[in-house]
């Protein structure tokens, strides 16, 4: 190897770093994806690393937004006096600035407005590209059009090599990672030497960026100082961050003086002048962009925005979402060399995105601006972090746009840690329907390579409701005997007073989380006698006596809480409801769409709204959010190659809803209304998805208020619990930790009883706190209500 | 007091506030002489070294003869100087940074490589938010012809390792933002 800082280090660098780095090079490409998962999974640091990095990012990003905020809000208009106005205020304030312009300090406002912007220049891409690039030209900035990352590497390479430039330095480029420049140099003796200095530890340690903004956030500090004693052959101060930052400037000094070239990223390419924008916070890009004679800048297509306007507003969003900084320290406009001699080029890469321009699915994706806010709320990315939970980009955008980038056998493995949260959705600065687009990746995968074996009888059998019906009650009565308390528990099982020994598979499976024994006799069952009876009047004046409600049970509820669903059926009734129970209502199709199958998933969103559309009622009620949220949210997009389904599915949205929606905006009891002795303190999970994509946040909260529980709200109560559909069976390691994290967070809170309002969440930490010996109860919130009306009634 | 002073006044504390806020000290002065007796002050405790300031701008800066300023002659000068002075075109009140356009190499260098960095403001040029920096940048760039035009906000810093806000990596690492009271003498 000809690379000095490479064969300064060796191949090894501090402890538990990756192994099989034998020649001293960065690989080609990552190790293969099994072999990533289990070395972040025994690397219990990293975990810990990154959930105290997520828990104080949230604080510290929503404070700068809520500050950015608070100023719009007061009328001060963050630099304005309250009392002027345009024509008064001085020489800089712009006539021109419009009255809408004050919007933006709100962060839905300003997004959505970011994002419209993209999606202009999205839908003019070819327009906006040549007119960037003849600003660019006649600024004198040398334009290359790179198609493919070889394109891109080689022009680098010829350019370093007609002008023998051995050294370069870099600042941080997600692009050249993207083509894996620095391979393609250091193969050609030339050396590449990183500036960033996140970067440069990870190009020290021969790793790949783990995090878009903080790319060794899976490092610790010992990790780099034993790295930087190697580097500098001095002992470096393994606690002593202050000294380690010291290192990196006066090592890179050096670097910086003797290279012929630099090569910089950009944040944005500004349209109307041929500028390019980046943005930093050490000041290596700015001495990158300055000392050497010649600069190149490599940035993809998706960077372009239309004049500086959207560059003001995406440095509002960008450093926001990414540091919660205000602003970074450094934010640099550069339109073309900037003094005698200077040489300056950019290379605008294709690689795949032209092509995701032209999929209606996943265009929104070219929206992204690299903030990495999607990892820094995502529950699995925490547990496994960047190396994993993606390929070279990581976090929710890294999963869908692998694929385009990087092929599809990148993104098969990480595309399927994805729990469709829908926290990254919430956080977005240009809205990327990031969840969405994941699980159209996934769609894509199962296309191209099919289902995981162990996945294909069961998706086959649920497609058929009566085959089903049967087995699942034929398993109910077999089981029966082998729970206890409707949980089975297999390390438990004793045979002559010993445990069973158990293949490691189902430990990994059950240790931690005990599984819900099926019903011999479905909710279905218990529910139908009831239905017959006459409509009682409400035991509390509410908003839904009188009215007809058509309950869909789910399939969970229906098949291993029976008595939840007939709890529900109590309420409605106590309320003074008329009850329905639509027929051959079997499941919304979620599971499958949650696997990639879609093509099972139409069929069971068909059966779904055939169902429904027959019931004869004014609300048409669940008890499971996931359902009602698919129905709502997802059934337009699965449906829209067939324009008289999707409509179908419109019309039910006006009826139907989940359960704590029809409590808040039907049945609307007042505070207290419920109220009877209950000794419990109690806490609330939001259901993910109900919090992210419905969001439904005061909602519950108003329930309990009129159930006049002893309510106590616990911290992160909108972060998943971990069950994510499809994940906790493909991934049991990574839900075991989300759900540690959840009831870390219900201990802490010291509440007795643990509330939600999915059915999927209740048997996920049901399982879990009775493998774990958890000392609070898990109800679903039709169980609670059920409870309290009760003791209300008990009590009158 | 007119409206015009009442806006410059809310657009200085509000620039004082959020430039305090991203780690720069600011020394608010009057006049070219205050400004001299802050910067001569402030760099006694310093260490040693030279006081640089870049060739072209020297005489922009107004501060020779009052300040025993040495021309940046090339990067070995400014890495080796105790300081660097440089002129800011405007500050912004809404994030509290200093902008500057500098086309030359070692003027930008003098912002960028010197180990403190004073960074000259008058008080009446700071504009509100970065809606009116946006179109101020758009005229240095599109009609001024300014190549290299950059916000300033703090000093150099970074939080790679374990999250820890660790100031002065590549860049300064203090920031000094002169604001100077009265007329603009340039």
């Amino acid at each position: 190897m000809s690379n000095p800082i490479i064969n300064r280090v060796g191949s090894q660098a501090g402890h538990g770093e990756s192994q099989g780095h034998a020649e001293g090079h960065m690989e080609d490409k990552p190790a293969p994806f099994k072999q990533r998962y289990r070395k972040a999974l025994n690397d219990s640091r990293l975990s810990r690393n990154l959930l105290n990095f997520q828990r104080s990012w949230r604080v510290s990003r929503d404070e700068t937004f809520a500050e950015f905020k608070t100023l719009g809000d007061s009328g001060e208009k963050v630099g304005r006096p309250p009392q002027a106005t345009s024509t008064t205020a001085g020489n800089f304030v712009s006539e021109a600035m419009p009255a809408e312009e004050f919007s933006e300090r709100d962060f839905q406002a300003m997004r959505h407005k970011l994002a419209s912007i993209k999606d202009s220049v999205i839908d003019n891409q070819e327009d906006y590209i040549s007119h960037f690039i003849a600003a660019a030209r006649n600024n004198g900035i040398i334009v290359y059009e790179a198609e493919t990352p070889a394109d891109l590497n080689n022009y680098v390479l010829e350019l370093c090599k007609t002008k023998g430039i051995t050294t370069v330095v870099k600042s941080k480029t997600m692009v050249s990672e993207e083509t894996g420049l620095n391979h393609v140099l250091e193969a050609e003796g030339i050396n590449p030497v990183e500036t960033d200095l996140g970067e440069w530890i990870a190009q020290l340690s021969h790793e790949r960026p783990s995090h878009m903004v903080l790319p060794i956030i899976h490092k610790s500090r010992q990790q780099v100082a034993a790295l930087f004693t190697k580097v500098t052959g001095r002992p470096v101060d393994p606690e002593n961050v202050t000294e380690q930052v010291r290192v990196a400037r006066t090592e890179l000094r050096q670097d910086f003086l003797k290279a012929g070239m630099g090569i910089s990223g950009a944040n944005a390419l500004i349209a109307e002048s041929g500028a390019v924008m980046f943005i930093e916070n050490e000041g290596n890009a700015r001495l990158v962009t300055t000392l050497p004679k010649v600069h190149v800048v490599v940035a993809g297509i998706e960077k372009l925005v239309p004049d500086y306007d959207a560059a003001m507003l995406q440095l509002r969003l960008l450093a926001r979402s990414a540091t919660a900084q205000p602003i970074t320290s450094y934010s640099t406009f550069l339109a073309g060399p900037s003094d005698p001699g200077k040489e300056m080029h950019l290379v605008l890469l294709d690689n795949g995105r032209r092509k995701m321009r032209e999929l209606p699915a996943f265009k929104d994706a070219l929206r992204c601006i690299r903030c990495a806010a999607c990892a820094d709320v995502c529950p699995p990315y925490q547990v496994v972090g960047g190396h994993v939970f993606g390929y070279i980009y990581s976090g929710a955008i890294g999963l869908v746009n692998t694929p385009f980038h990087h092929g599809i056998d990148a993104a098969k493995d990480p595309q399927s840690l994805c729990v469709q949260c829908n926290a990254c959705v919430t956080v977005c600065p240009v809205e990327i329907p990031l969840a969405r687009q994941i699980l159209d990746v996934r769609a894509k995968v199962v296309e191209e390579k099919g289902l995981v074996w162990y996945k294909k009888p069961v998706l086959w059998l649920w497609q058929r409701p009566k085959t089903f019906d049967l087995l699942a009650r034929i398993a109910g009565i077999l089981a029966k005997p082998i729970g206890s308390k409707g949980l089975i528990q297999p390390t438990r099982w004793k045979v002559l007073g010993r445990s069973l020994p158990l293949p490691k598979f189902a430990r990994t499976m059950t240790a931690w989380r005990s599984l819900p024994v099926p019903a011999a006799k479905p909710g279905r069952d218990l529910i139908k006698p009831k239905l017959a009876a006459p409509v009682q009047p409400p035991i509390i004046p509410n908003g839904a006596a009188g009215k007809t409600v058509a309950y869909f049970i789910q399939c969970l509820t229906d098949r291993l809480y029976p008595d939840m669903a007939a709890s529900t059926v109590e309420i409605f009734q106590k309320l003074g409801c008329k009850v329905v129970l639509p027929e051959n209502q079997h499941c919304c199709g979620l599971p499958n769409l949650d696997s990639g199958d879609k093509a099972g998933a139409i069929v069971l969103a068909k059966q779904t709204i055939e169902s429904l559309e027959r019931a004869q009622a004014d609300y048409i009620v669940t008890g499971a959010a996931s359902c009602s949220i698919m129905m709502l949210h997802d059934y337009k997009h699965l449906l829209e190659h067939e324009p008289d389904w999707a409509a179908r599915a419109e019309k039910l949205d006006k009826k139907v809803m989940d359960f704590v929606t029809f409590m808040d905006k039907v049945a609307k009891l007042p505070a207290g209304a419920l109220s009877a002795p209950y000794d419990a303190r109690v806490t609330y999970h939001n259901f993910c998805q109900s919090g992210n994509v419905q969001g439904l946040r005061d909602e519950p909260r108003r329930l309990m208020r009129s159930l006049g529980v002893n309510f106590t709200e616990m911290e992160e109560s909108n972060v998943c619990c971990g069950f994510g559909g499809s994940t906790s069976a493909d991934y049991p390691e990574v839900s075991r930790r989300i759900l540690e994290r959840k009831f870390g967070n219900v201990e802490n809170s010291g509440a007795d009883v643990l509330v939600t309002d999915n059915p999927g969440c209740v048997m996920h930490m049901r399982g879990g706190a009775d493998a774990q010996g958890r000392n609070f109860r898990v109800l679903h919130i039709t169980e609670l209500v059920a409870e309290q009306l009760r003791r209300y009634e008990a009590s009158k | 007091m007119s409206e015009t002073n009442l806006t410059n006044n809310f657009l200085k504390t509000r620039f004082v506030e959020r430039a305090t806020k991203a780690g720069a000290t600011v020394l608010e002065v009057n006049g070219l002489a205050g400004a001299a007796q802050a910067i001569a002050e402030t760099i006694k405790t310093k260490g040693e070294g030279p006081l640089v300031a870049t060739p072209d701008l020297l005489e922009e800066t107004g501060l020779t003869g009052l300040l025993p300023l040495e021309p940046a002659v090339d990067e070995f000068k400014v890495a080796g100087s105790v300081a660097g002075v440089s002129p800011g075109r405007f500050g912004i009140a809404e994030t509290g940074s200093i902008v500057y356009a500098a086309n030359a190499r070692l003027d930008r260098l003098v912002a960028m490589f010197s180990p403190i960095h004073f960074a000259m403001l008058y008080a009446e040029n700071i504009v509100p938010d970065l809606v009116v920096a946006g179109g101020k940048i758009r005229e240095l760039q599109v009609q001024e012809g300014s190549k290299y035009v950059s916000f300033v906000t703090g000093p150099s810093r970074t939080a790679d390792i374990e999250r820890v806000l660790t100031i002065g990596v590549q860049g300064p690492k203090e920031l000094y933002i002169v604001l100077i009271n009265g007329e603009t003498e340039r």
